[in-house]
């Protein structure tokens, strides 16, 4: 950066997502860099407005009523730098309201390459809509095998945004791939010169010009390093790289009034689940921890993992709350949804309800039925994203149990279910259930919806990113201490005692199958003993192993979920309904 | 200030639709022109299926041999049956030969494979309206002006239809039963509060009804109304929702005149709302029934969109300036709204559409 970055001191973020676009303004309080104001309106990209910025102008006039100097000049741009008569001195810009790029993934094998690029691919804002492989492992109706006849059919009715071959490890064999890539150029040779998707080649790297040639002039080839370069080894970073280029040229950028939007901004526009993930990575090496964000948003969800300093990033662009909220019915039953409703909803209601909802995306809970539908809703969203990315987690250390989440000792929520739940302990749960982590763990909420835009703010001021994101970001929820193992419902899986600051302490026992929480205040700490009994294992690895450690307060305090890893859920659903309300209660909701 | 989603429900407005084609075309109608829904107004020529024909696979022959026994170029046009490869000689003619499933063109012959492109198929476009053409535009489309009715809906399952407008129950609550359709159904466009059942939409194939408007549905029934060989229009959404008290008496009052229904919906990306319209006759001047575009406030007519006032109708009394607890015990911003035969109820605002 060769901007002197303490020159720049109010910085307005705008994150401009599918339904609402909300404006920060940081700016120097008493030598500190503080969030001094917060507004949102409705996202306007689509009709009647049809343009980005509007939105953004009416967030933007609310924050002016705030803060009480003008940002906007007479023509309805933003004034930067800042001078007397208002204004800031940077704006910067994250979004994630643009569609998702849709593929259409063409391979040999559904087992070797086809997985690593579907690995690859679930980091981007990308939808595989169709898989064709020269093998017949997949009946789905979106897939066919060799058949060039279905290929054509394929990509005539989905009109894909692009086709990603992938296929052969370096120097291996070149027919299957070739045979892939010439079914798929003359599938794409059929359609409409505007219909005609982008190829990008990403298989065995020595049958480049040979794909080119089969190519031709007819679409635009964009080959990357082989995502399978060996039988051992998975590359999919270039891959990945090209796909979110391709995404950021075909799809951010063609918001509309994009150009007008990025105009104001000194830097480039971050896609918001990237800038998501930079903020995931920068708390993992602040204290050198592993870090796991989630964010259940509108149309998209994202995982960011930090392991050892390691980034495992996962984006479903078809799980949502708002527009894509039908979108989980296509991946389980309703029966998983219900599971975590304390009370009986018929299947049919859960159905309208979701229709509704994806019809009226804007629109949010009223009553407390459907406030606790769509936290099980973002329960099962998160365990299917989640479920994507714990192939790619790091086997080391951490990895105490291959089924399980490997330790984290932060866990950060996001997103408009987890955020607006009813209370602190209705967010705590919705985590609890839908990632189950394991051992001793820290709890935070990004209530402000601040972490991806301070990723965008980094980029202009880093110390101001800093600043806001220790002081005015996350909301500390406590510690959770989640023993591994399983026993009869009653026997008492831990023991624990709590050394608090003032000297005071105490000690519990807690059953296999209770959620206990101990008030510690936001600010204290405390020292914790646990003692877990011979079939639990408290995050050392080894069960009925002691251990102590230092756990901080937050505005729950410490909570021990002694309800055992894997979650047990009861077979029958009117006892599952209990449980449910049974923990509910136990953490005050 | 809070932009709201918006909603239209107008007894009489001036109704402009565009109506494009596909694709690159001709316009067969000139300005100022008046038109019927049926009336082509545009035609154009779409591509032609694409299919593909392994000659290699056919013959039984290597594909690096293929190239012999073509008897076709890129750019020959070919019938259907019509020989595209053979091996030649003697014995060539008593072997099998590879003969074009389609009548069209030859579009590429890429190793063994040909390519043939059937013939271009002819799309025209109706007016949908009964109206005047207020607007050309050279090979793409018209926009189709008219004074009348307007209902918006929020779900349809995509199409087009014009017909006769037939209630078949005389109060929005009240379900449409299988046995009301009849044969006095048919070619009509019929009106009930709710679709209950698959039977009732059996019976509405039966019959032979142009098009069918309710005020909610259930959504298992989903997929059958996405197969339906006619449009759907439901005004207020899924559940057990009867249809607006506004949109019903609309309804009602234009019973036997011709109502045009379009029913493609998208949420996002392009975002389009399904609607009835009906032409009617205006001796003034109306205005425009363009999108308002403008902040919620007290007096607005609006809808509420969600549990537990889903579907209801009211007037904003109060906007509160600070968010407001509701029922989930969460706070949020909102309106208060008077609704009739309920008094004031609070509604978050992000559930409310403005109806105008």
């Amino acid at each position: 950066m060769t901007q002197d970055y303490l020159s720049v001191e109010s910085i307005l973020a705008l994150d401009c997502g599918s339904t609402a676009t909300q404006a920060l303004l940081i700016d120097r309080v008493d030598g500190e860099y503080r969030l001094v104001a917060r507004t949102e309106a409705p996202s306007t990209v689509e009709p009647p407005w049809n343009d980005i910025t509007a939105s953004v102008r009416q967030a933007v006039v609310q924050m002016t009523e705030v803060i009480g100097w003008p940002l906007l000049n007479e023509r309805g741009h933003i004034m930067s730098p800042r001078h007397h008569r208002g204004g800031v001195d940077a704006v910067v810009i994250t979004t994630s309201a643009s569609s998702p790029l849709r593929l259409v993934l063409a391979g040999i094998m559904r087992d070797i390459s086809l997985i690593s690029a579907r690995r690859a691919l679930s980091s981007t804002y990308a939808v595989v809509e169709a898989v064709v492989s020269l093998d017949k492992g997949d009946n789905s109706t979106h897939s066919v095998n060799g058949d060039i006849q279905g290929q054509i059919d394929l990509l005539h009715r989905l009109k894909p945004d692009a086709i990603v071959i992938v296929g052969g490890v370096d120097g291996g064999a070149s027919r299957p791939v070739l045979q892939t890539a010439e079914a798929v150029a003359i599938a794409s040779f059929t359609m409409q010169q505007s219909d005609r998707p982008s190829i990008i080649y990403a298989g065995n790297t020595e049958l480049r010009p040979q794909v080119a040639a089969l190519v031709g002039a007819e679409a635009e080839l964009r080959a990357v390093d082989n995502v399978r370069p060996s039988v051992q080894l998975e590359n999919p970073g270039p891959l990945q790289t090209e796909v979110e280029e391709l995404c950021r040229q075909r799809k951010m950028e063609r918001l509309p009034g994009f150009g007008t939007l990025s105009s104001w901004s000194p830097v480039p526009v971050l896609p918001t689940a990237r800038a998501f993930a930079y903020t995931t990575q920068y708390l993992a090496h602040l204290d050198g921890i592993n870090v796991l964000s989630v964010d259940v948003g509108g149309a998209t969800t994202t995982i960011a993992a930090v392991i050892d300093e390691k980034l495992d990033l996962a984006i479903r662009s078809d799980l949502g709350l708002s527009y894509n909220a039908t979108g989980l019915l296509n991946h389980v039953p309703v029966a998983s949804i219900s599971r975590w409703l304390p009370f009986e909803m018929a299947p049919v209601e859960i159905r309208n309800l979701l229709h509704n909802k994806a019809m009226h995306y804007r629109t949010v809970p009223q009553t407390r039925e459907d406030l606790l539908l769509e936290q099980a809703v973002a329960r099962e969203i998160l365990r299917l994203t989640l479920h994507d990315l714990m192939p790619r987690l790091a086997k080391g250390p951490s990895r105490l149990y291959p089924d399980l989440l490997p330790k984290f000792h932060l866990i950060a929520g996001a997103g408009g279910p987890v955020t607006n739940a009813f209370s602190h302990g209705q967010a705590a749960l919705l985590l609890l259930d839908a990632l189950q982590p394991v051992g001793v763990t820290g709890m935070v909420l990004d209530k402000l919806r601040l972490m991806a835009p301070l990723a965008a703010v980094a980029m202009v001021n880093p110390l101001a990113a800093t600043h806001v994101l220790e002081r005015d970001s996350l909301l500390n929820l406590g510690t959770v201490v989640a023993p591994v193992g399983t026993a009869r419902e009653g026997e008492i899986a831990l023991t624990f005692k709590i050394k608090y600051e003032d000297g005071r302490s105490l000690e519990v026992e807690v059953p296999y199958g209770s959620l206990e929480v101990i008030p510690l205040p936001t600010g204290q700490t405390a020292d914790l003993e646990l003692r877990p009994t011979r079939r639990f294992d408290v995050g050392l690895g080894t069960k009925g192993l002691a251990g102590s450690t230092k756990v901080e307060g937050g505005v729950i305090g410490i909570i021990i979920d002694a309800r055992g890893r894997p979650l047990p859920i009861a077979q029958d659903p009117a006892e599952q309904r209990e449980r449910m309300q049974r923990w509910l209660w136990d953490m005050g909701s | 200030m809070y932009y709201p989603v918006e909603s239209r429900i107008a007894a009489l407005t001036t109704i402009r639709r565009e109506r494009l084609l596909p694709a690159a075309g001709q316009v067969l109608v000139g300005l100022g022109e008046m038109v019927g829904p049926s009336d082509v107004v545009a035609r154009c020529q779409l591509p032609g299926e694409v299919r593909v024909v392994d000659v290699s696979r056919i013959l039984g022959i290597p594909r690096e041999r293929t190239a012999k026994y073509m008897r076709k170029s890129v750019g020959d046009t070919v019938q259907t049956n019509e020989i595209l490869a053979a091996p030649g000689g003697l014995f060539g003619q008593l072997r099998k030969s590879c003969r074009s499933p389609v009548a069209g063109q030859i579009a590429e012959i890429q190793g063994s494979l040909i390519l043939i492109e059937s013939a271009a198929a002819n799309f025209e476009l109706r007016a949908h309206l009964k109206g005047q053409i207020t607007n050309v535009m050279p090979n793409r489309g018209v926009v189709v002006s008219a004074a009348g009715t307007l209902i918006q809906g929020v779900w349809g399952n995509g199409g087009e239809a014009e017909g006769v407008l037939k209630m078949l129950v005389d109060s929005a609550q009240k379900p449409l039963r299988a046995r009301s359709i009849d044969i006095s159904c048919h070619g009509t466009v019929v009106v009930g509060g709710r679709i209950l059942d698959e039977k009732v939409l059996e019976q509405a194939v039966e019959a032979q009804v142009r098009g069918l408007i309710a005020g909610s549905t259930n959504a298992d029934l989903y997929p059958l109304l996405e197969a339906l060989p006619f449009p759907v229009l439901i005004t207020e959404g899924f559940g057990e929702l009867p249809m607006s008290q506004q949109a019903f008496s609309l309804l009602q009052s234009n019973m036997g005149r011709e109502a045009m229904l379009s029913t493609e919906t998208m949420t996002r990306w392009g975002a389009r709302r399904p609607e009835v319209l009906i032409p009617l006759r205006a001796d003034e001047e109306l205005p425009r029934e363009d999108a308002s575009i403008r902040p919620l406030k007290v007096g607005d007519q609006v809808r509420a969109l969600r549990a537990p006032h889903l579907g209801v109708m009211g007037a904003v009394a109060d906007l509160p300036t600070l968010p407001q607890p509701v029922e989930s015990g969460v706070r949020l911003p909102a309106a208060v709204v008077q609704v009739e035969n309920e008094g004031q109820v609070l509604i978050p605002l992000a559930n409310l559409e403005l109806i105008y």
